[in-house]
């Protein structure tokens, strides 16, 4: 059976506690179960979920699979990794959209698809380092997870409904330990007003995604009146499409129910579709 | 239209690269070191980026001219084929781009000095013979000319060279370049062109049909060769009626002395392309009517599809020769 999506499907991606802490509460999240491996926490209608990765690269790329396994991301699902991150060319506070993450130990580069409409300004490269960054050597944003979330998130989705936002935390000179959880939480929550603008066009590429991959109407309920092989089910979802293609107005099931096998149906199907 | 443009590193510095972005001053800019990275990546969908394509920049290292597919060509003995630039600014539904690249982001190789060179070889090393040289195989030739100066750069490398005919494929209506250049006998202007109905459905951002008559009527009294291409043919339920209506008004606007060529080919996919194309449009009628054929393509049945093409051929043998009329079934 095809899954259908969620309307809102989302899946955030965040390292600390204090920069989930805004997003539960914007989005009246609850946690699923105390005894996970990861935190997870998800809202009722089980459209957003989100999991707390902790630090580094292999802990953000093993949340996002743990993620994925346990809230059954659809393949339309949108994949935000959120957080705080260092830079000496933006300021304190600013919301950066990443459109190029490299890895300083692998050295290599992916590109994350620019939202249409984007309405935030801040764009950078991401650089993920695997020890905290205070050179900032270049006029890029640093991190500790962004680019291995993104190598994940994109096996789980389609490149376009993956991101990877950064609020400034710090830069040169900034003392890390002097960065405290309350500051963090109030850098995100400051910005998640234009998160939520973000998500709006994130959606609109999400549903595009789902309806390119959903089954035809009334596929699975004629799958459902016989017994379909896999290869007939092959065969009746193109002819199921085309039906529909033509005969927008047509009803199938009641046209198809009394054909009495699979094969008759396949048949039926294909013989309406040659009369042209 | 352009905010963000991909660069390669390697052709930062070229004057075409310089030059386009100069077109473009307040877009992003990002260093890349290969196209692929971006162009060729799985897990990608060219419907969600045919929303706002991006721009990519990058140089071309082999394969400037390749031999067209058998079966395509208008009359010459040898055929060949480049592609400055793969995708296109306009959205029909049955562009077979769709089913070939998993990215829709423009992608310009600059190095038009590398297919200029590659063309005048393949002219030199044949010049006792005919040859057609094919652009607008992978994108339009013409839509993008504000941005990539194609048409003003490739022109010259024809004059003069008799024997080397070169064709660029088109929906544009764009037609100030070729005011300001001398018309040359060896090129053919050729509009895809379908009846305006279907092409309002489906060339979606495309010029409309009137608009194309319009500009070869234009580039016609300048003295340009024109091509009519109906490639590919579409169906309809009234198909007959469209295309004789389509063919009518063609000629009563163009004179069949300014016609160089006219060619025919049906609706046809390789599978794989089909059914990614199918699953972008399923609402699209026009592939209602295909289905998979014995040559392991998805195309119209054949009893169709030869209605069609001999149909359309007989009708538009009421207005030109025979001798100009070609079939396409690459």
């Amino acid at each position: 059976m095809t899954k259908k999506v969620e309307k809102t499907s989302v899946r955030w991606v965040v390292a600390l506690m204090p920069e989930a802490n805004p997003i539960i509460n914007a989005l009246c999240l609850k946690k699923v179960d105390s005894a996970l491996t990861f935190p997870i926490y998800k809202d009722e209608e089980e459209e957003n979920w989100l999991v707390v990765s902790g630090i580094g690269q292999i802990s953000s790329a093993a949340a996002s699979r743990f993620l994925f396994e346990k809230s059954n991301a659809h393949r339309a699902s949108v994949w935000i990794n959120i957080g705080i991150a260092g830079s000496k060319k933006f300021n304190i506070g600013d919301l950066v959209f990443i459109d190029k993450v490299t890895s300083s130990v692998e050295r290599k580069s992916y590109y994350p698809h620019v939202t249409p409409n984007l309405k935030l300004n801040n764009r950078s490269e991401l650089i993920t380092v695997d020890t905290p960054e205070t050179n900032f050597d270049k006029e890029s944003v640093y991190d500790m997870e962004g680019f291995s979330f993104f190598n994940v998130a994109s096996k789980f989705t389609s490149i376009e409904l993956i991101v990877i936002l950064k609020v400034i935390s710090d830069g040169p000179g900034s003392d890390l330990a002097k960065i405290y959880k309350d500051k963090i939480s109030s850098l995100i929550d400051n910005q998640f007003k234009k998160v939520s603008f973000l998500l709006a066009n994130l959606f609109s590429l999400s549903k595009n995604l789902n309806d390119q991959t959903e089954s035809p109407e009334d596929f699975e309920e004629i799958c459902e009146m016989r017994r379909f092989t896999f290869s007939q089910r092959v065969a009746l979802k193109k002819l199921v499409q085309q039906w529909h293609a033509r005969n927008a107005s047509r009803g199938l099931v009641r046209v198809v129910s009394s054909i009495n096998t699979s094969s008759e149906i396949i048949r039926f199907l294909e013989e309406e579709l040659r009369r042209h | 239209m352009i905010d963000t443009i991909y660069i390669e590193k390697e052709i930062e510095s070229n004057p075409k690269t310089l030059q386009i972005l100069g077109k473009f001053k307040s877009a992003r800019k990002i260093s890349i070191d290969r196209y692929g990275e971006i162009f060729n990546r799985k897990n990608q969908n060219f419907r969600l980026q045919k929303i706002r394509p991006n721009l990519i920049l990058a140089k071309k290292h082999k394969g400037f001219v390749l031999p067209t597919p058998e079966g395509f060509g208008i009359g010459d003995q040898k055929n060949f084929y480049f592609s400055h630039m793969y995708n296109c600014l306009y959205d029909c539904s049955y562009c077979f781009l769709q089913g070939m690249y998993s990215s829709a982001n423009y992608l310009i190789f600059v190095n038009f000095e590398d297919f200029q060179k590659e063309i005048q070889k393949v002219i030199e090393i044949n010049k006792e013979e005919n040859l057609t040289f094919f652009s607008g195989y992978d994108c339009d030739s013409i839509a993008m000319e504000s941005v990539t100066n194609f048409i003003n750069d490739f022109i010259p490398v024809f004059r003069g060279n008799e024997n080397a005919l070169i064709e660029l494929r088109t929906k544009s209506v764009q037609t100030r370049i070729f005011e300001k250049l001398e018309p040359i006998s060896n090129c053919i202007i050729a509009y895809s062109l379908m009846p305006e109905d279907l092409a309002k459905k489906l060339d979606k951002k495309a010029p409309g049909v009137s608009s194309r008559i319009s500009a070869m009527k234009k580039l016609a009294s300048m003295g340009w060769k024109i091509g009519l291409r109906f490639d590919p043919l579409i169906y309809c339920e009234d198909w007959r009626k469209q295309y004789q209506n389509l063919f009518k008004r063609i000629y009563s606007e163009i004179n069949e002395d300014n016609v160089h060529s006219i060619s025919l080919g049906p609706l046809r996919f390789p599978k794989g392309y089909f059914n990614k194309i199918f699953g972008y449009h399923r609402k699209e009628e026009i592939f209602s009517y295909l289905n998979i054929n014995s040559r392991n393509t998805v195309s119209y049945d054949v009893a169709l599809e030869n209605e069609m093409n001999s149909f359309c051929k007989n009708e538009l043998l009421k207005y030109s020769s025979k001798k100009k009329v070609f079939n396409c079934f690459s």
